[in-house]
């Protein structure tokens, strides 16, 4: 810490990150209201609540486009402006895609917060699209009560590999890419609950890349997959598995946890939003007797997850310790994909 | 803020002004000093922070009744055993089914010998779990067995069967004769005395 006081983003908010989101069955209403748009270069449109739009350009490429956005998740301007840009670069790689270009988007309170701020943000921003490889190359700013920063990418993908989350095959094992807990670890953290070390390994997977997953995806030829956000594990995969007409079974002892993720969700700080994607996921899910904290954690609310995979079960073991190779030590199978039932999720 | 957490572990919450997830911090902790039966109050007057609150009872051996009066609400909430929460538990966690006294048999692995035949007995085993009611046993004899098998192609529809309470049980002479004991993956070995007293008790049998 300098001699200046360093200004809290997180003062500034009540619900950060992607727990911002509108509840999951209220936007699947609004989208019903809209027309359907279909054409025949449309790849992946919003039927499916995909991660991202796909639109084919020529036989050997296809355009990937995606936008998110949310309040601060974290108290440092930098780290928030990495996570904010992690976060909207994933949609891209939960594709299959390589992105290429991005577009800042910020909404700034310009009479409360001081400008310093802004350029932090966006100098987080700049640095983890650069890490992607990718160009920022213009923006937006307007004037607003709560400071919102995101990103608007476009990525490419060649339109025979696109991965989708309508795609998951019965027989097929579940591989998540990072552990869960953001969101409790979030509101652990604003009251005083979480330890430094745990917090910053939660600030850590936040600013991860979601590169590795991608790129391993591609390399086995897996053609399903989601990014794992607001919406949570569960509801994310839910949306997994009605676009693929599949029956998704966690084994919820599998999950992986960050440190410190268990103990808070035990005390009870367990984040509203958890609450909201359970209102979401229930009447579709079985949930056998599991340990009631697990079963939230599994709902918990994530900022700029990890990858939810579907891959055939002879390529999974060397999957996972290619993800352990790059960084992604909490890599593991968490379930598998079964005939269809009468329930989408069913958790062990 | 920590001040607040230390005063207010007991019978009664003052939760009033809190932001969440703390008034149900507070509540866990008082409710995990209950006995079954015992109450405890909570005051509180954010209505998101109450609903979690209720939603969170609602999963963990706890009932909660809800007043309002001006902007704050009062629960009381009653501390359950796992007798009583069973009785008042949401539906839709459950599977609705009704076991009936009849029992399925099937002593070939598919129903006719054609693709036709292969095709009916998939679909016929993807069928069951909607009859009602749901047989009490399935039993598989001489050819059936094959059905229960590794890389059976109907093997987790009759896994799902046995999940939902359906007893599958597979004659262990036939096991035996045609040495798969290693390769079963559902129900259990039975043998002929078991399987003819299941026969002979059941009110119907059926036989695709």
């Amino acid at each position: 810490m300098g001699k200046e006081k360093k200004y809290d983003l997180l003062e500034s908010v009540e619900n950060g990150g992607c727990s911002a989101k509108l509840p999951a069955q209220k936007l699947a209403e609004i989208l019903l209201t809209l027309p359907k748009v279909e054409h025949p270069a449309l790849l992946v449109g919003i039927d499916t609540h995909d991660d991202a739009g796909v639109y084919k350009i020529s036989d050997s490429i296809a355009l990937i486009q995606t936008v998110d956005f949310f309040p601060p998740i974290c108290s440092d301007a930098y780290c928030f402006g990495k996570i904010a840009a992690a976060n909207a670069l994933s949609d891209v790689y939960a594709m299959g895609g390589i992105p290429l270009t991005a577009l800042n988007l910020m909404m700034f309170p310009d009479e409360k917060i001081p400008l310093n701020v802004f350029s932090d943000i966006l100098a987080g921003g700049f640095d983890k699209v650069k890490e992607a490889g990718a160009l920022i190359v213009g923006g937006h700013t307007i004037n607003d009560s709560t400071l919102k920063y995101g990103l608007a990418v476009t990525g490419i993908v060649h339109p025979d590999r696109v991965i989708t989350n309508s795609n998951a095959q019965q027989g097929d094992i579940l591989i998540l890419t990072k552990p869960l807990g953001t969101g409790i670890l979030t509101a652990g953290k604003k009251i005083g609950e979480v330890s430094e070390d745990d917090y910053s390994e939660a600030l850590f997977t936040m600013m991860q890349l979601n590169n590795h997953a991608c790129e391993m995806m591609q390399k086995f030829g897996i053609k399903c997959a989601t990014d794992i956000t607001g919406f949570s594990l569960l509801g994310h995969a839910l949306k997994m598995s009605l676009a693929s007409k599949a029956t998704l079974s966690f084994n919820s002892q599998s999950v992986p946890l960050l440190k410190g993720a268990y103990d808070l969700v035990d005390m009870g700080c367990i984040p509203g939003a958890a609450f909201r994607n359970m209102d979401f996921v229930k009447e579709f899910c079985l949930f056998e007797k599991i340990d009631y904290n697990y079963k939230m954690i599994m709902l918990d609310a994530q900022t700029s997850g990890g990858i939810l995979m579907t891959v055939p079960p002879k390529y999974a073991n060397d999957i996972i310790k290619e993800l352990h190779n790059n960084g992604l030590k909490s890599a593991a199978c968490i379930g598998e994909v079964i005939a269809p039932s009468e329930k989408n999720i069913i958790v062990k | 803020m920590k001040e607040v957490k230390s005063h207010n572990v007991g019978k009664s919450i003052d939760a009033r002004g809190l932001l969440c997830p703390k008034p149900l911090i507070l509540t866990k902790k008082s409710l995990s000093k209950l006995h079954v039966g015992e109450q405890m109050e909570v005051l509180i007057d954010n209505v998101t922070a109450k609903n979690n609150i209720e939603r969170f009872l609602a999963d963990n051996y706890a009932k909660a009744e809800c007043t309002e009066e001006s902007g704050t609400y009062k629960l009381t909430i009653t501390k359950l055993s796992s007798e009583q929460i069973k009785e008042i538990e949401e539906p839709v966690y459950q599977v609705p089914l009704t076991k009936g006294k009849h029992v399925y048999v099937f002593k070939n692995e598919r129903i006719a010998d054609d693709e036709l035949g292969n095709m009916l007995t998939q679909g016929f085993f993807e069928t069951i779990k909607e009859i009602n009611p749901l047989p009490e046993k399935i039993i598989f004899y001489h050819k059936g067995v094959n059905l229960v098998l590794e890389g059976s192609p109907v093997l987790e529809n009759i896994k799902h069967l046995e999940s939902l309470g359906i007893e599958i049980l597979i004659c262990g002479n036939c096991v035996e004769y045609y040495d798969v004991k290693e390769k079963i993956r559902v129900g259990t070995v039975s043998n002929a005395y078991d399987i003819l007293t299941a026969l002979s008790k059941a009110h119907h049998i059926v036989s695709p």
